[in-house]
């Protein structure tokens, strides 16, 4: 029997191949969501006022823009998550390949974590991409780097720091999709399914944006997505916690180990999978 | 490797709406596509399972292959019941279904080396053996190619490849002609027989009774869910064609 490593890497390493190999889905989860930002508020731009363009370019907006992008981060994340992942469980469920790798003696756990690394990846991607959509735009409206003002993730503790956290928050809602999409039989349906948990997602995270008397207590971080968002909002305006950065992380991680042992599990069920 | 089966019983949940309670839209029946079966299948010998449509002999072997696992009985295969040990029966068993497919986007060699690494094949081995299935089947011109652009017969010779990538003692083939014409056929029996030779298990499934008299020893005949009968291929003949035995036991 193949190795604990190998064997999810040989499944992670099949899905990004597969995400290559399915142009169609590669511009779609990747692309799509930056190009279309982009396009969209570049043509805001276009009809937008010059005194409203002003506006935007001011010292003031940047600082807003630094509480506006960890939330339109993680909702991109979340939306890259649902594309990716309602496809590599759900709709390999529907095309009835699921069982091909069902029967082989790998374990379901390493079945799970291979698969939700891997859309983990893509999710990630589709996320940044959205994300620089919606900067290059507003670069273009404002003519240069005015946006970034309120910004402050250019130093190396803060991009690893948003690399941690970011790649911590993709695994989880990751994750969480997958159970969604497990539990459905196509991959329309996974898709369906996951739209509640999409308002759920960005209410959770508009509301973590909003300062709060209590905003710092420890406990906060230990509230997931809330604490994603708040370490985001943090980084952003330069004040990291290694602490919060940290508790964040770990919270993330401990709830995808709970999602891959859910999953196994449902993978374990043949009334759920075959 | 000995396979056992002793007093098995598969049921599904019923969905039929003729006996849905209209009030909880659930149905409290079930629908027993195996029942109560019991049979040897003995190292280096074929046994193939006939037997009309949903007669359960898909289900029955989805059990064998530790896919699913029945409600009652046991499943013993070389002297390891596979309910305790359900991995087991993934990695002894080659299982080949119609049901299941292969990832569209991908080509029969790619799917070779990954199935291989899910087995644990030694990069070696794979080589070797990757040279011998595909010139057996002969895939060899359609090894780079996508399964999306494949024909059927072309598939389900790569599905049958791909289910042989661990060189499994025990093969257990669901209508594994399916589609194939009939010079690719006679490779499938080919195949099949040679694997016999070189003592392993065989279980298959099949509405083609040549395939069947040409690689079994001995055939098991189900009809909704019970095996009606399983004899040596001479013993169900009895001087009759295996078809006219076939239908006088069904009758
Ligand atoms: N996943 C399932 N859920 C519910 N019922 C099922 C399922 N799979 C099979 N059945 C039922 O079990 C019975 C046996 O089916 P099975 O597929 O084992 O038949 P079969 O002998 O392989 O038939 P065929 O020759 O058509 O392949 C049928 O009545 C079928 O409707
Ligand atoms: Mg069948």
């Amino acid at each position: 029997m193949a190795g604990k490593a190998s064997a999810v890497r040989v499944i992670f390493n099949k899905e990004i191949k597969k995400v290559f190999q399915d142009r169609r889905m590669l511009v779609l989860t990747v692309f799509m969501p930056g190009t279309l930002l982009f396009a969209i508020y570049s043509a805001l731009g276009l009809i937008m006022s010059d005194d409203m363009i002003s506006e935007l370019s001011s010292t003031e907006t940047g600082t807003v823009m630094s509480a506006v992008i960890p939330v339109f981060l993680m909702i991109f994340l979340f939306m890259g998550c649902i594309g990716a992942a309602s496809e590599t469980i759900a709709g390999e469920k529907e095309r009835g390949t699921m069982t091909s790798l069902l029967k082989t003696p790998v374990k379901r756990s390493h079945i799970a974590l291979g698969k939700i690394l891997a859309m983990s990846v893509v999710a990630a991607a589709s996320g940044i991409s959205s994300l620089a959509g919606l900067f290059g735009a507003l670069m273009v409206i404002t003519g240069g780097m005015t946006v970034l003002t309120g910004i402050q993730i250019m130093t190396f503790t803060g991009v690893i720091a948003v690399i941690t956290i970011v790649s911590a928050a993709a695994v989880m809602l990751v994750g969480t999709v997958t159970l969604v999409s497990a539990a459905s039989r196509t991959a329309k349906e996974a898709q369906v399914f996951t739209m509640p948990l999409v308002l759920a997602v960005t209410m959770v995270c508009i509301l973590a944006a909003m300062p709060v008397p209590e905003g710092d207590k420890i406990w906060i971080y230990m509230i997931p997505v809330v604490n994603n968002t708040k370490c985001l909002l943090e980084i952003f305006s330069g004040v990291s916690d290694l602490t919060h950065i940290f508790v964040t992380a770990a919270v993330s991680i401990a709830v995808t180990g709970l999602e891959v042992m859910g999953l196994s599990h449902m993978f374990g069920n043949e009334k759920i999978m075959v | 490797m000995g396979i056992k089966v002793e007093e098995v019983i598969k049921t599904y949940p019923c969905r039929k709406s003729a006996c849905m309670d209209t009030q909880t839209k659930q149905c409290s029946r079930k629908l027993t596509a195996v029942d109560n079966v019991s049979f040897e299948v003995y190292k280096g010998e074929a046994l193939g399972l006939l037997g009309a449509n949903g007669a359960g002999k898909t289900t029955m072997l989805r059990m064998l292959a530790g896919i699913v696992s029945p409600d009652r009985g046991k499943i013993i295969i070389n002297g390891k019941n596979i309910y305790e040990n359900r991995g087991y029966a993934r990695t002894v068993a080659g299982f080949l279904t119609n049901e299941m497919k292969l990832e569209d986007c991908f080509t029969p060699e790619y799917l070779f080396d990954f199935f291989s690494d899910l087995y644990g094949v030694d990069r070696s081995v794979r080589e070797e053996r990757k040279d011998r299935l595909f010139a057996a089947f002969g895939l060899w011109n359609e090894s780079g190619r996508k399964i999306s652009h494949m024909s059927t017969g072309m598939k389900q010779k790569t599905s049958i490849v791909i289910s042989l990538v661990h060189d499994p003692p025990v093969i257990i083939f669901d209508e594994p002609t399916n589609g194939l014409d009939i010079m690719t056929s006679r490779s499938v029996e080919d195949y099949l027989l040679e694997q016999k030779k070189a003592g392993k298990t065989l279980i298959l499934s099949t509405h083609i009774f040549s395939l069947a008299e040409k690689v079994c020893d001995r055939i098991g005949i189900m009809r909704s869910g019970r095996m009606v009968t399983i004899d040596a291929i001479e013993g169900i003949k009895r001087g009759r064609t295996l078809e006219e035995s076939f239908f006088e036991l069904l009758r």
